[in-house]
């Protein structure tokens, strides 16, 4: 299969978010500012790519009925080193992001893209998927957090944007706002992109 | 026996087999990441906290001993300042005793409460009477991103400033204002949109220091009074 087209499939056409409504709750509860979601959306590519790769590798000697098992301790393994590699050179960021980096081990979409994807193709195409998912998932994060930033703090990766004049949105520094930023997503991309594409 | 007929995914105990070699090698790969950076997480950690306890004697410190405050709060430094003028004693509870040049300049407790989410956790320096706040600061809580959390920016720090804690013998308990007003000594700034944090801190600060006064008084009356006899 054609590597770009892949890439285009499960960033775009195939999205997590807006498509297949995966991966939501880091979505609300990371992308208050953009360095958290940015951050954030890094380490999910990198353990999704890398875990898709490992997990195509050894599809053929994986027994079916434990695949699963397999699956959730390759994801998590990366997980962790993502987690330790943040804890060591960014403290700041690994606070202020809390658990969420680890708990990317629950993250329907590595799930799910293990499962749809990396089980049944080769290695190099399971990782261009899983990088194509994960900068899909880093595309939404930044576009909830673009949207949170600017009109809850004024800023933008931690730069002021907006003067003093400004009164800061109380609602969209609160994780319900990413949850009308997302619905109102997913209804553009569905009547604008989908709507066109199918015509 | 046709058991060497059957492909070694078939038989029965290779998923067993299969998942303890891949436990083994990844638990391996993590375990020889985590040794090798974990004294690094481990000094990181040590270091924010020696930081922020250093901070707050950190006006004091730097007149008392001619250093200027951003040299003395530079990562390099802070280890070495902390060790020198901070001494940790653990009866009747743990704290510090901040001393310099022979000079008393006070106490810093390590102090914690609920807030709105989780716990809350801070330090709080205290002038040798034990009557007035040197310096509050929180150093770790769980607080709603830009409400809540705001408790550890620095114009909600400052106010703590040479606060009056201790008024005839007694703790006082602060009462919240709004955030543009000007607080008097029984009063604190509140965060806008966070009034539940903001009462939890003045709680936190009453019933913490009302636990820790006494026990820090009586154990020096007994020091006094063993140093008689």
């Amino acid at each position: 299969m054609n590597m770009s087209k892949t890439f285009y499939q499960s960033a775009i056409v195939e999205n997590a978010q807006w498509k297949q409504i995966l991966g939501i709750c880091s979505t609300l509860a990371v992308t208050n500012l953009m360095l958290n979601s940015l951050v954030m959306g890094l380490s999910l590519t990198f353990a999704l790519a890398l875990s898709s790769f490992t997990i195509s590798l050894i599809r053929d000697y994986t027994p079916r009925n434990v695949r699963m098992m397999a699956q959730t301790l390759i994801i998590a393994a990366y997980v962790i080193v993502a987690d330790i590699f943040l804890k060591e050179y960014y403290p700041d960021i690994s606070k202020s992001l809390g658990p969420y980096v680890g708990l990317i081990i629950t993250n329907c979409i590595l799930m799910g893209r293990a499962e749809a994807f990396a089980a049944k193709n080769p290695p190099f195409a399971s990782m261009i998927d899983g990088l194509g998912a994960g900068f899909g998932y880093t595309l939404v994060l930044l576009l909830i957090a673009f949207v949170r930033e600017l009109f809850g703090f004024g800023t933008l990766f931690g730069f002021k944007i907006l003067g003093d004049w400004w009164i800061k949105w109380s609602i969209m520094v609160m994780a319900p706002s990413a949850f009308f930023i997302l619905a109102c997503l997913i209804w553009l991309v569905n009547t604008k992109y989908y709507k066109i594409k199918a015509s | 026996m046709d058991n060497e007929k059957i492909p070694i995914q078939e038989r029965k105990l290779y998923p067993f087999f299969f998942m303890v070699f891949l436990t083994a090698i990844f638990v391996a790969i993590l375990g020889l990441l985590f040794h090798s950076s974990e004294q690094k997480i481990k000094d990181q950690e040590v270091l924010a906290y020696q930081t922020q306890m250093v901070n707050i004697f950190a006006d004091t410190l730097s007149t008392v001993i001619h250093v200027n405050k951003e040299e003395l709060l530079s990562p390099t430094k802070v280890a070495q300042a902390f060790s020198t003028y901070y001494k940790k004693s653990t009866k009747p509870l743990t704290y510090y005793t901040v001393e310099a040049n022979g000079m008393l300049l006070g106490y810093c407790f390590d102090i914690s409460g609920s807030g709105l989410w989780g716990t809350m956790n801070g330090f709080v320096g205290m002038t040798p009477d034990l009557n007035r706040i040197v310096n509050f600061t929180i150093y770790q809580q769980q607080e709603t991103p830009g409400l809540g959390a705001r408790v550890s920016e620095s114009w909600f720090k400052k106010q703590f400033h040479d606060k009056i804690l201790r008024l005839n013998g007694k703790v006082l308990t602060y009462s919240l204002v709004p955030e543009e007003a000007t607080p008097a000594t029984q009063e604190i700034k509140q965060i806008t949109g966070a009034t539940i944090t903001s009462s939890s801190v003045s709680k936190m600060l009453f019933n913490e220091m009302n636990r820790i006064i006494p026990l820090i008084e009586s154990q020096h009356v007994n020091a006094k009074s063993a140093g008689l006899k």
